[in-house]
């Protein structure tokens, strides 16, 4: 299987431009963070390169093979939604046994010892109702029918939302167990950043649905980097440099600069000069000013 | 195994429930609501005519309550055009499949039980039973997929079509007052058989139509 493309998708609902012309390749055998804000397009674009939704425009391709209603290239993926407990008007009666059941009717890779391992690992009853669960729970589920399908692609959206830290502990776990033994590639759309950033081989940042930048994720982090002090000092020391945020308080100046291969801050004693982590680093690019 | 013959999979696994469902209603009604004097005669008259009702009824409410389950087979996988094909399947499914039971008891056991006064053959009965599910099952069809783009117009929608179906059939029935339901639509049987046959094609096909439009645009939302 080669790489997962997507060239200039968009995705328009109404008058809304959801996704403007998304152009991103996925490689095999990588662990994506997808992180973006609110409605900023993460779960659409996953739909999209799933298959599950159709772009209005632009085209997704897995091995040269356009990926919309091609069964056997929609085989190699697995985008595991979030689950609700509402369906429509009514609860979602179903339990999780019935999804278990779908999912090893549909996904032609489905590994049942798996799924039951990990049922018993998150504790889950399998015939509780979905309108049962908690937000927790509706999160395990997704979880184990993410990794039991077993896909090449594989697409998990707030997979941790709800989870407690010590279930959460696990799936990184599962996650890096099943990554090490299968080589398959996960995308994980996420607002909890710097807890998932260690296991992100690289990191795709979605803004106003735009691609805002997709790279390794140690390389970003060590070209990122915050610079503070008096407000004339910080100018000076990154005139010239990409700055992504200023901000002023009094006469202070807080600026995230990224760095481009060669360049350094200029040497000024009185400026402090920090590394990033990715959650500030999100923060700086996507943030508002309030 | 191809993405349409998982489909069928999932489907006829959904159906079955749909079945079993449909014959413990009708056992229900067959044991409580029979002609007291007929004995288990009149249980097993009463209930094959049940099941009868139950093909048009678990056609229609299959329909309607297909959201949850056309959404989690998309969501895992299925293409459009597969899960439009496996709904098309779960109308033959059900609907043959409630009759092909139906006629099984009235003929396999009423012949061992040595009672042949049954109405249900595969002649003007069968006929009309599938002029009424084309028609039945169209329409439902139109309907399931307007529940699914937009649950609250679609289940209003439904509503709406239930009262009004139930409602003239019930007066039909009332009116009539005849014993057996096939009867009530007889007129079905008659010189313009061609035509119900040709129409309830039609609607079938105009249901069916209108509810690969809505589905092939489907959003998968949460």
């Amino acid at each position: 299987m080669e790489n997962l493309k997507c060239e200039n998708v968009k995705k328009i609902y109404g008058k809304k431009e959801v996704l403007k012309g998304i152009n991103l390749e996925l490689e095999k055998g990588k662990i994506y963070g997808l992180i973006g804000r609110n409605g900023a397009g993460k779960t659409t674009l996953l739909s999209i390169l799933s298959a599950q939704n159709p772009a209005s425009e632009g085209n997704v391709t897995l091995d040269g093979e356009k990926v919309w209603e091609n069964q056997k290239v929609i085989d190699h993926i697995c985008f595991s939604r979030e689950i609700s407990p509402m369906s429509g008007n009514g609860q979602n009666t179903l339990r999780i046994k019935d999804y278990l059941k779908a999912a090893s009717i549909f996904y032609p890779n489905w590994n049942k010892e798996l799924a039951e391992e990990l049922v018993e690992k998150f504790k889950l009853e399998k015939k509780k109702k979905v309108c049962k669960l908690s937000k927790g729970m509706l999160s395990m589920l997704t979880i184990i029918i993410a990794l039991a399908s077993e896909a090449e692609y594989t697409f998990l959206d707030e997979p941790v939302a709800g989870l407690d830290v010590v279930a959460r502990d696990m799936f990184y776990k599962l996650l890096l167990r099943e990554y090490t033994k299968s080589g398959r590639t996960f995308v994980i759309s996420t607002h909890i950043i710097e807890e998932a950033a260690d296991i992100f081989e690289e990191v795709i940042i979605v803004n106003q649905g735009n691609i805002l930048l997709k790279e390794n994720t140690q390389e970003l982090l060590d070209r990122a980097v915050h610079v503070s002090g008096k407000a004339e000092d910080v100018t000076a020391s990154i005139e010239g440099l990409k700055c992504c945020r200023k901000e002023l308080i009094g006469r202070s100046m807080g600026a995230t600069v990224m760095l481009r291969p060669g360049e350094k801050i200029k040497e000024n004693a009185s400026v402090s000069v920090q590394k990033l982590n990715l959650e500030k680093l999100f923060v700086a690019l996507c943030g508002e000013e309030v | 195994m191809t993405g349409l013959k998982r489909s069928i999979r999932y489907w006829t696994w959904i159906d079955i429930c749909y079945i079993l469902c449909g014959i413990g209603i009708a056992a229900v009604f067959g044991v409580f609501d029979y002609p007291k004097e007929s004995g288990i005669m009149g249980i097993i008259n009463k209930f094959s005519m049940q099941l009868l009702i139950m093909g048009f009824g678990m056609g229609l409410l299959a329909q309607i309550l297909n959201a949850i389950y056309v959404r989690q087979s998309l969501s895992m996988g299925a293409g459009r055009k597969n899960c439009f094909i496996a709904l098309q399947y779960q109308n033959v499914f059900l609907f043959a499949g409630f009759y092909l039971i139906d006629l099984f008891l009235q003929r396999i056991v009423g012949m061992a039980l040595k009672y042949s006064d049954w109405t249900v053959d595969i002649g003007k009965v069968g006929l009309t039973y599938l002029i009424i599910a084309l028609i039945t099952a169209g329409l439902c069809n139109f309907i399931g997929a307007l529940i699914l783009r937009n649950d609250r117009v679609g289940t209003i929608l439904s509503i709406i079509f239930c009262a009004v179906f139930g409602g003239v059939v019930g007066v039909t029935f009332a009116l009539t007052g005849k014993e057996n339901i096939m009867g009530h639509f007889s007129f079905l049987q008659g010189q313009h058989v061609v035509l119900w046959i040709l129409g309830a094609i039609a609607i079938y096909g105009l249901g069916s139509f209108g509810q690969y439009l809505l589905l092939r645009k489907y959003e998968i939302r949460v």
